[in-house]
């Protein structure tokens, strides 16, 4: 069996299949793995990118679970790309007024 | 409780699409989280951003109550975003990060051996070795792949994150770590992997601990974390 040896001396077998296993997966995009689901430029569309949704969802869970879901005044995503999360918030009544930096000119 | 909203019946079926796919990814990667189902449309205030800024974020101004972000700050010198951050807050304001981790076994370099955490247990020099021998492919993009993360400046665990926040002027006040059971990137992934009889964390802690003494099992399990800094 192959194995590699760190610069530290130790020795690390290779597992059979898990580079196979593994590779195909490296830069897949979620969207690519769940067929079917569009991505179109209204945030808001019943096709708003699932994830997005899933994030939002999370979020405010996270933030209602330790007490620190409030009302806001101001709010800004940070690299929100198609500011979903950011317009959820504010359409949703969590914040007055929303901000979102789109990603694709920040890095 | 969070207030959900009616959907339109016209829309009923790409909405159950949509969610099929939303309820798939969250049980894959957010286990446990329900999603706030029926907010798709119809919400009671708009939806419009007051401004949708086109800049790098670290020239972003202004003060703010609430600053979140989505898996953006990888991208960011940890002492250089951090210190904006706490510029953009209003005193006792929020900051909310859903953040990607270094430490899962195929983390978003996407570099893969032919054994899991290879970037978590490799040095860069190693790595290189390994790619030249193995995978010549990826020697060309390795350094960028392997600095991805901070700009390759920090590989931080929880406890380093909470420690650059308040050094930055930033209070640790709550976070939640996403161990999810599957994960877009690989196929195998813990808590599974650590089942299989070729799979020893000893090991993977063994080779980590020469790079980085305080890794600890909880971060082998961590795909991302969730965290709120207040504006101390």
């Amino acid at each position: 069996m192959d194995s590699f040896t760190t610069e530290f001396g130790h020795t690390i077998p290779f597992v059979p299949n898990y580079f196979e296993r593994n590779r195909a997966y490296g830069d897949v995009a979620v969207e690519e793995l769940h067929p079917g689901l569009t991505v179109e430029s209204n945030p808001l569309s019943p096709h708003f990118p699932a994830k997005d949704w899933v994030s939002f969802s999370a979020m405010m869970y996270f933030l209602q679970r330790h007490d620190l879901l409030k009302r806001w005044e101001t709010g800004i995503d940070l690299g929100g790309a198609e500011s979903t999360c950011i317009r959820l918030l504010k359409a949703t009544g969590w914040i007055k007024h929303a901000t979102n930096i789109s990603p694709a000119l920040s890095i | 409780m969070i207030r959900g909203v009616e959907v339109h019946t016209g829309e009923k079926a790409e909405l159950v699409r949509t969610a099929i796919h939303a309820q798939k990814y969250a049980a894959d990667h957010f286990p446990g989280t329900p999603l706030l189902t029926g907010m798709v449309k119809d919400f009671p205030g708009s939806s419009a951003l007051d401004a949708n800024l086109h800049m790098n974020v670290l020239d972003a101004q202004g003060t703010y109550d609430f600053v979140m972000t989505v898996s953006c700050l990888d991208f960011f010198d940890l002492n250089e975003i951090l210190p904006k951050v706490r510029s953009l807050l209003n005193p006792f304001g929020l900051f909310y990060g859903q953040l990607g981790y270094w430490w899962f076994p195929v983390n978003a370099t996407g570099i893969v051996a032919h054994f899991p955490y290879a970037a978590q247990r490799l040095s860069l020099d190693d790595l290189g070795r390994y790619c030249t021998q193995y995978q010549p492919e990826f020697l060309p993009s390795l350094k960028q792949r392997y600095n991805y993360h901070h700009q390759g400046k920090h590989h931080p665990t929880l406890t380093d994150w909470f420690a650059l926040a308040r050094k930055h002027g930033l209070k640790p006040i709550a976070f939640e770590r996403v161990m999810p059971k599957a994960h877009q990137r690989i196929r195998d992934c813990p808590p599974a992997m650590f089942k299989q009889p070729w799979f020893d964390h000893g090991e993977v802690l063994r080779d980590i601990h020469h790079l980085k003494l305080d890794v600890t099992v909880e971060d082998l399990f961590t795909g991302g974390f969730r965290v709120v800094f207040m504006a101390a």
